[in-house]
């Protein structure tokens, strides 16, 4: 392979492990401040545990997730130089503004909300985690305005150098490459958490059933993870009915910045001699896997809207849990869990090989953007950095399991010494 | 417009030297605390604010980024095995204090936490050493070696900071733990290590001074500033048998200015050439485009006030003292 093969590869694979964490990170926290506005607001007891304890997988993730965050960014400035050099100024800002403030702001107000559990107000501490929700949002936001500079360039003029200043801020905010794919994004998120939400609710429920003695969940706690499967389910639902509609209505834009990315048969090939004539000899085309990948995507999609949709008619009366003849439907949530995150990467796959052979559209070739390295070196780097960034995940994901098979109550230390803490008694008291 | 965003990155950093050597003095001493109890009541004092403080580095990275970025590579380059210290210093200390408590085993965790402690002190006094004595930069911009980081002159500046920091984490749980055994030892730490830490800071100034390195521009305001990072230490270890907030403001005093002592004595270079003075940086050389710093002040600027008055927020309320109510989330 040659250098530039193994710093694309580094790139999507590193990068697809990075976006694992941040589907989870953006998914959950919207789920968690909803839960916790139920609790303040009715002063139901019940949310204030799936606060707790969902908040505590947030958390975990988020911690582990950092530092996957910090090899992405690293890794641009390592093997993309070329990238940096001539459009650094444009498409680098918004990549700093996300760490100057998203960041920063973000992980100031996590930690005031993970410690102020029973010590500040609940209003204050309820602010605090619809902060944390509104700065993650914003972190996705400047990160995808940076992408969308590299899917369709606008807003900057090239100096005698060539080198890409920025002349119109506005622009890059108004790229049409840019809010349908952010908004598919998110909700692409929604799902995620949703899902994850309720399969892990699912298996809890489903394991109390099965095994009644051994693993019999406390009535508090089986309310909880009644509520969760439900929440999860209807979030899940909804996330994916826009996930699905953000989707479509991005081939208008793509249609009209990218013609290579999604042509194919006859239009592939006048595209391809278009091209020829605009920027000279060469191939324009990106591989098949773009197409297949979104197919993919789209038959996923719309799998997965149907069986959601089969689950929430499912949660009338809780047939779901009550039900025995309904119970292959928690199993079927728990093993949907996975889904969400491949189809993600698959729309990845659609968005950033499509790109190719441009790594900024129509501007700068792939090959003139990655950094003067021998393959050697980057193959090194490649092994180091995929086999660093993956050891995290798998810490994450085993870090999460163990949180997620865990008795609720103690997440924040709130009591975790002592037994169980006031609310908790008082909540069995008043279900009992 | 760089002389704002290098008074920018400037504040960044001092705001991580102090609250970001906060965490690492705890770290260091959590080996001088005695069993899990003390050891969590320690983390947790620091708890609310740890990952407030931390985030300061990178937003200091963030800065010179996108404002600086001439200087990103060729500081890097000239400290290339002090960052690398630094960088994986940043990673192992984050990830051991979140994950201490997460399993079982707490005394490797434990290790880990003040090793990673210790490597960001030293690492971080290393850096404003390499500044200090000037890197080996030639007229084309390209770096001969790691000359500096030879140096032992640069090794007791490193080790000046390791110092300053064990004085700040003392002075810290001095004030905010609880009355008992583990603040009474800490009490003492601070009251034998401050007048120690202030020597050597006197020391490490006179070496500085038998070195003269070529880069230094304004000796006067370097050995001043030098001068109070002693005075400020000194009187935190005098201050210690009466406790409370002032030995901590001492010890903020002294942590925050080694930062401003160095960036000051080199002003207006901020990287010195040692083989040849036409090749130094200065903050004009090192800054990005107009157009950009004006994008980035619009951006980020109003949002860095945000910023500080969110932190400011956390620490009055968090202000009580002591474990009552206390999570115990490490
Ligand atoms: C749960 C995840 C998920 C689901 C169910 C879908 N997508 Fe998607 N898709 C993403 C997750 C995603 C993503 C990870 O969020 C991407 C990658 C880049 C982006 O902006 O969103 C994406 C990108 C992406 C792109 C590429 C955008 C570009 O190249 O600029 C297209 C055309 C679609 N999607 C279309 C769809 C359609 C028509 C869907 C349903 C019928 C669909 N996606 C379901
Ligand atoms: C700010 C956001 C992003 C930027 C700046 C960015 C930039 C890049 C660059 C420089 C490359 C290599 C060169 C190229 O193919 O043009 C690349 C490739 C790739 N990226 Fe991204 N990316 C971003 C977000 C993501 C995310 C979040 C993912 C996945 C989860 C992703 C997936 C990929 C994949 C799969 C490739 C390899 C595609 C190929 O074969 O070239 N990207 N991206
Ligand atoms: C490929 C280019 C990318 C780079 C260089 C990058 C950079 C970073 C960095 C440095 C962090 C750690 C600090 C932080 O929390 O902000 C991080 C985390 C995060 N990033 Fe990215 N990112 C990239 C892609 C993306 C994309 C495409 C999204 C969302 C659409 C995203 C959303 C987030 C979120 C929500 C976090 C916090 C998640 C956690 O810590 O678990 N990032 N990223």
């Amino acid at each position: 392979m040659s250098a530039l093969e193994y710093a694309r590869l580094q790139f999507g694979l590193t990068a697809s492990l990075h976006f694992l964490f941040v589907m989870v990170t953006l998914g959950l926290v919207v789920l968690v401040a909803v839960m916790q506005t139920r609790y303040v607001v009715s002063g139901n007891l019940a949310y204030g545990r799936m606060a707790r304890f969902w908040g505590l997988l947030y958390a975990i993730n988020y911690a582990v997730g950092i530092a996957t965050g910090l090899v992405m960014e690293f890794q641009i400035g390592l093997n993309w130089a070329g990238l940096s050099r001539l459009t650094g100024d444009v498409f680098g800002a918004p990549l700093a503004l996300e760490t100057l403030i998203a960041f920063v702001l973000e992980s100031t107000l996590l930690g005031m909300w993970i410690f102020g559990w029973g010590r500040l107000g609940k209003r204050l501490h309820l602010a605090l985690i619809w902060g944390v929700a509104a700065t993650a949002m914003l972190s996705a936001f400047w990160v995808m305005v940076s992408n969308a500079f590299l899917q369709h360039p606008v807003g900057y003029a090239l100096d005698a150098d060539g080198i890409a200043r920025l002349t119109d801020f506005g622009a890059l905010l108004s790229n049409s490459a840019l809010w349908f794919a952010l908004l598919h994004t998110v909700f692409a998120a929604m799902t995620t958490g949703g899902i994850l939400l309720a399969g892990v609710s699912a298996w809890r429920l489903r394991r109390a059933h099965r095994a009644r003695r051994r693993r019999e969940l406390a009535p508090e706690d089986h309310e909880l993870f009644r509520r969760s499967l439900r929440l999860g389910i209807r979030f899940g639902l909804i996330g994916t009915f826009f996930t699905i509609g953000f989707g479509y209505a991005q081939f208008g834009p793509i249609g009209d910045n990218q013609p290579t990315k999604l042509a194919g048969g006859a239009k592939a090939v006048a595209q391809q001699a278009a091209m020829v004539d605009r920027f000279g000899p060469g191939d324009y085309l990106p591989s098949d896997w773009v197409v297949i990948s979104l197919e993919a995507m789209t038959g996923i999609a719309n799998l997965l809207f149907l069986l959601l949709f089969v689950a929430q008619v499912l949660t009338f009366r809780d047939t779901l849990i009550r039900r025995r003849w309904a119970r292959p439907a928690l199993w079927m949530l728990t093993v949907l869990i996975p889904v969400p995150f491949v189809t993600a990467i698959l729309g990845w796959i659609v968005r950033e090989e499509g790109r190719q052979p441009w790594a900024v559209y129509g501007l700068l070739r792939t090959v003139d953007a990655v950094s003067p390295m021998s393959a050697g070196a980057l193959r090194w780097s490649t092994f180091g950095f995929t086999v660093a960034v993956a050891a995290l995940a798998v810490v994450d994901w085993w870090l999460l399991a163990r949180a997620a098979a865990r008795t609720p109550g103690g997440e924040f230390g709130t009591g975790e010494e002592s037994g169980e803490t006031g609310e908790h008694r008082e909540l069995r008291e008043a279900l009992v | 417009m760089s002389n704002l965003w290098y008074g920018i990155l400037g504040f960044c950093l001092v705001a991580y030297f102090v609250l970001g050597g906060l965490d690492q003095g705890v770290a260091m001493l959590l080996p001088a605390l005695r069993g899990d109890g003390e050891r969590r009541a320690a983390l947790n004092a620091i708890g609310p604010m740890f990952l407030g403080n931390e985030v300061w580095a990178v937003g200091a990275a963030g800065v010179l980024v996108a404002a600086f970025p001439r200087l990103d590579g060729e500081l890097y380059g000239a400290a290339y095995p002090a960052v690398i210290v630094i960088v994986l210093g940043l990673l192992a200390l984050n990830a051991g204090v979140q994950l201490r408590s997460r399993g079982r085993r707490r005394a490797g965790f434990d290790a880990l936490i003040a090793a990673s402690g210790l490597a960001l002190a030293l690492g971080w006094g290393l850096l404003l050493g390499v500044l200090l004595h000037g890197v080996p930069l030639d007229a084309g911009g390209h770096l001969h070696g790691f000359a500096p980081l030879k140096d032992p002159q640069v090794w007791f500046t490193g080790l000046a900071n390791v110092l300053l920091v064990l004085v700040h984490g003392a002075a810290f749980l001095v004030w905010r733990l609880d009355a008992g055994p583990a603040r009474e030892r800490m009490r003492r730490l601070v009251a034998r290590l401050g007048p120690a830490a202030g020597g050597v800071a006197v020391l490490v100034l006179g070496g500085w001074y038998l070195k003269a390195p070529p880069g230094i521009r304004n000796p006067v305001a370097g050995t001043a500033l030098a001068l109070v990072i002693a005075l400020a230490v000194v009187a935190a270890g005098l201050a210690a048998k009466r406790g409370g907030g002032r030995v901590f403001a001492a010890s903020a005093v002294a942590c925050a200015l080694p930062v401003l002592a160095a960036a000051s004595a080199l002003f207006p270079a901020v990287l010195a050439s040692t083989m040849d003075p036409g090749a130094t940086v200065t903050v004009d050389d090192a800054a990005a485009g107009g157009e950009t710093l004006r994008l980035l002040a619009l951006g980020a600027a109003p949002l860095l006030a945000v910023l500080v008055a969110v932190q400011a927020a956390c620490w009055w309320l968090f202000r009580a003292t002591g474990s009552r109510r206390t999570s115990l989330y490490w």
